[in-house]
């Protein structure tokens, strides 16, 4: 079941009706019920892998939480006993047995994802070293389905076992409800990787009923379909003319590629959240955001902060700052600062860090080289950022640029787009040399005037559907605008006369209905009057 | 409480104005089929003798206007291009609602093709769903035709809601599709090529007494039709109008055998002595080799139209107010095609 | 008091943090590079180790707050 689709909505309308006519305290078992109905429907056999890791997660989750309060028990009973040596040594002996614990859970989930994911990845690369232990890898290749959304549930199963670890929260004493936060169906599928203090509690207990949350859902929703079906959809076909057959353009067509990527994943995975979301709002339910319009953003670091935060903030606590504070980290900091001076050697350990997320990031996105070297990308480009930021500042007073005034920051965001953008050709490219070849020709046949001799009407799209995209791309724009100087477009629509609005909320449906791309495939020539 | 339900309703209410407003623009406009439908609807209830029900081998070949300046017969087509086999029946049900006729008379052609045909994107459904009524048989119709044609699950929803079909049309709406023009419910045919047009060369008409299997699909659909008419107190008899293309004989020949082991009456106009009756100058009287035009339509009328009153006990009912709207109507086919037929 | 203003001037020149109200991790005034620089000065400069449990919006918002942290670990020691 796609979310984009008819079925959904019908599903999701009878989910609704059902969740609001049982019992406030039974509304939970709905979405349970609910969640793995959608879930059999997708990957039907594959929700045991689901099911299966969510009874180890929340057994490991109630293991840690035992000892933790095991050890906050005895030393309390032991308070006056012990000294502060004792005290430390107590606590040290408990990590260690809790680290076991927790590596356990986390081997346990991880082991299921790189099994599904990236098996044959490791295959392939392993191959050469197989071959020479003979072993025809090929062999073993497997075609597994993956199951269905679990990148995210992982991730949210590995933040669950480590913020019981580090006594952030209780464990989940309820199964079922934290079955519940593990499949809960509208972020299950691509998001946002939600934390359990955050979400668990809102779907354990129940909503009522109201009327405000029905209306501002559905428009989010509409407003879900209306990025994907009109915008994203669209520009996909000419993406796809333009990457599956890269070598026939210039360079400049590549980097419209390149852009109109990144504008198509924008549209479609922000559009998904806004579905995702919407649904949630109606019944009562708040998810993270996960996106605050990125392409305001005026470094790449800023965009990833905006883009997918989510997963962003789950890099930041779960890799990135355990891995900058753990103490290996400590002293190679100092080794760096005596090797290098103290602005770079002070900053070297979280380069590091930060690489190896954006690493992990990129891997995290498939199991492909391709997106490793997308995920380089970006943390080369950062690194760069803060090395030459000295640089940096002295141009800008050389050149008496003013700081936060329009011209500036305008040219940061598009600077940041355009990087942004050459990065976007990796994950799309075939292959990761591939995207090497693409920024090439980027750079040096870039053949400018493919993009006004007509080439780009040739891309599968033509004069009608360019304006349409246009149009969509301003209107998304502007409301990214609006969001970012802080009006609530949905409050102020519900403030206008009721005329008015319930004609924003047709027009937008009829946008959809007319312009989306969607529906059985029309050939123009099967409705032209036919003789039998 | 009510207030809300009110303005629900208003706002379903709004959106649902929209979307017929919507779907009429978007949707494409077939001045024929309109024609045919609402001229049916229109007509001064079980007044009519006979009813003509299939594809363009009905409206091709029978005309109520000659029908009536000739005989005086109350006839009508209820037939739209390629209409699908699988709603010949629910045209039928459509078609008694209004009129209680003396016979139903039922195109043979719908069935004599190979399923395949159904495959090549059969929009043609949407001739009879933007023109008929919405009824119980109407969504009856939508769901044999896609049992039918195979279609399943949420894919159905573009005959229910066509515009998921037609929506890309925005590309390529013109003048006339913001002015549609109201067409004369004349209840016989007036498409301009068909008034014009004869066969670039002499084609001579052939018979064959072979037999070939039709698709399993339309064979089911047959029989299904053949086993509700038995149901039916009117009248029905099949017929396959007389073509020039030898190819498709043979199947009409397997058609017919299954409609007389059932107990109906078939009659194929081309068998020699049928065909022979009609007095047909195959160049001048054809449009294509399978339809005849605007001539041999006129010929075909009269002497089948004899045929009908005299087997099926029909009146001359020239001059009977009660009939009024069939003389008004001839008239005016007669005016709109003077330019290209004169009788 | 005064060695912690120091430590985040040093890390953070433009931000005012003796008058600034501004809540430093929820209004992104700081980024997870200058939490991670803070955090390696003061654990040298208080002899704490600030460990990943303790990185919580909460304890690092205010100047005020990474004192009452401060002294926490001190405690505990």
């Amino acid at each position: 079941m796609e979310f984009v689709s008819a079925i959904f909505l019908v599903f999701v309308a009878v989910v609704c009706a059902a969740y609001f006519i049982v019992p406030i305290k039974f509304r939970w078992t709905v979405l349970l019920a609910a969640s793995y109905l959608f879930y059999w429907w997708n990957s039907t056999y594959l929700a045991a892998v689901l099911a299966g890791m969510t009874a180890a997660t929340w057994l490991v989750g109630l293991w840690l939480d035992r000892k933790n309060q095991a050890a906050a028990e005895y030393l309390k009973a032991h308070q006056s006993e012990m000294n502060a040596a004792d005290r430390k040594s107590y606590k040290l002996s408990v990590t260690r047995k809790k680290k076991w614990i927790l590596s356990l859970g986390i081997l346990l989930d991880l082991g299921v994802l790189l099994f599904f994911k990236y098996f044959n990845f490791f295959l392939t690369n392993a191959s050469p070293l197989l071959k020479a232990l003979g072993i025809e890898a090929e062999r073993y290749r497997l075609d597994l389905l993956l199951p269905l959304g679990i990148s995210f549930y992982t991730l949210q199963a590995i933040a669950y076992l480590v913020d019981t670890y580090r006594g952030k929260y209780r464990a989940d004493r309820h199964f079922f409800k934290f079955a519940l936060f593990m499949s809960y169906f509208p972020q299950i599928v691509q998001g946002p990787i939600a934390r359990h203090d955050k979400l668990a509690a809102q779907l354990g207990e129940g909503h009522s009923f109201d009327f405000t949350r029905l209306k501002y859902g559905c428009q989010l929703i509409l407003w879900g379909f209306m990025k994907k079906l009109i915008l994203a959809d669209r520009i996909g076909v000419l993406n796809d003319s333009i990457f599956d057959n890269y070598g026939d353009y210039g360079g400049m067509v590549l980097f419209v590629g390149a852009v109109g990527y990144g504008l198509q994943v924008y549209a479609d995975f922000s559009g998904g959240m806004d579905i995702a979301t919407g649904v949630s709002q109606i019944f009562g339910i708040d998810l993270e955001a996960n996106f605050k319009q990125p392409y305001f953003a005026k470094s790449i670091e800023e965009f990833w902060r905006r883009w997918h935060i989510t997963l962003g903030a789950w890099m930041k606590d779960y890799i990135f700052y355990p891995l900058s504070l753990s103490k290996k980290f400590g002293t190679l900091g100092k080794k760096s600062r005596k090797l290098f001076g103290n602005y770079i050697g002070k900053k070297l350990p979280s380069f590091l860090a930060m690489f190896l997320v954006y690493f992990l990031v990129g891997f995290w996105h498939g199991s492909s080289w391709k997106y490793v070297a997308y995920g380089i990308w970006n943390g080369t480009i950062i690194t760069a950022g803060i090395l030459l930021e000295p640089a940096y500042k002295k141009g800008i007073s050389v050149f008496r640029v003013k700081e936060g005034s329009f011209g500036w920051r305008l040219f940061q965001m598009v600077r940041t787009s355009v990087l942004c953008s050459f990065g976007r050709l990796f994950p799309r490219a075939v292959s990761c040399k591939t995207g090497f070849l693409m920024i090439q020709t980027v750079c040096l046949q870039p053949h400018p005037w493919e993009l006004v001799d007509g080439t780009l009407l040739t891309l599968g799209l033509d004069g009608k559907d360019m304006a349409v995209l246009f149009g969509i791309t301003v209107l998304l724009l502007l409301v990214d605008l609006a969001h970012e100087r802080g009006i609530r477009i949905r409050e102020s629509i519900a403030s206008q006369g009721i005329v008015f609005r319930w004609l924003v909320y047709w027009t937008a449906f009829f946008l959809i209905v007319i312009f989306g791309v969607y529906g059985p495939i029309y050939e123009r020539s099967s409705f032209i009057y036919q003789q039998f | 409480m009510i207030k809300e339900i009110v303005k629900t309703i208003g706002f379903f209410l709004m959106g649902f104005v929209i979307y017929l407003g919507v779907k009429e623009l978007l949707g494409p406009f077939d001045e024929n089929a309109e024609m045919m439908f609402d001229g049916y609807y229109n007509q001064q209830e079980d007044t009519m003798d006979a009813v003509f029900i299939g594809n363009s081998h009905i409206y091709k070949f029978w005309q109520g206007a000659f029908a009536w300046d000739e005989l005086g017969m109350a006839s009508s087509n209820l037939a739209t291009s390629a209409m699908p086999a699988s709603a010949m029946k629910n045209v039928m049900i459509e078609a008694l609602k209004t009129q209680s006729p003396k016979v139903v008379v039922l195109d043979a052609t719908p069935f004599a093709s190979e399923d395949k045909s159904l495959e090549r994107k059969n929009n043609k459904i949407h001739l009879l769903l933007d023109n008929m009524k919405f009824s119980w048989n109407r969504v009856e119709m939508i769901e044999n035709y896609c049992k039918f044609s195979e279609v399943s699950g949420m894919d159905k929803l573009q005959y229910y809601f066509p515009i998921m079909q037609f929506h890309p049309r925005w590309k390529e709406l013109s003048k006339t599709d913001f002015l549609k023009t109201h067409p004369s419910y004349l209840n016989s045919n007036y498409q301009k090529s068909w008034m014009s047009k004869g066969l670039e060369e002499d084609t001579p008409h052939t018979i064959t007494e072979e037999r070939q299997k039709v698709g399993e699909l339309n064979e089911a659909a047959l029989r299904d039709l053949l086993e509700w008419c038995k149901g039916q107190e009117v009248e029905v008899l099949f017929v396959a109008m007389p073509i020039l293309r030898t190819v498709n004989l043979a199947r009409i020949n397997y058609v017919g055998d299954i409609i007389e082991e059932a107990g109906f009456a078939f009659v194929n106009c081309n068998d020699k002595e049928w065909y022979d009756s009609f007095g047909f100058q195959e160049k001048d009287d054809f449009q294509d080799v399978n339809h005849t035009n605007i001539k041999g339509s006129y010929k075909f009328t009269t002497v089948f139209g004899e045929y009908l009153m005299e087997q099926y006990g029909l009146e001359d009912h020239r001059g009977e107010d009660k009939y009024a709207s069939y003389e008004e109507e001839a008239l005016g086919y007669r005016k709109k095609v003077k330019k290209y037929f004169k009788y | 008091m005064e060695e912690l203003y120091k430590i985040l001037e040093g890390v953070r020149s433009d931000v005012d943090f003796r008058n600034g109200s501004a809540k430093l991790i929820d209004d992104g005034v700081l980024d997870s590079f200058d939490i991670i620089a803070i955090i390696g000065e003061l654990n040298e400069a208080f002899e704490v180790e600030i460990s990943v449990e303790e990185l919580l919006p909460e304890n690092f918002n205010s100047p005020a707050a990474m004192m009452d942290l401060i002294q926490k670990l001190q405690e505990e020691m």
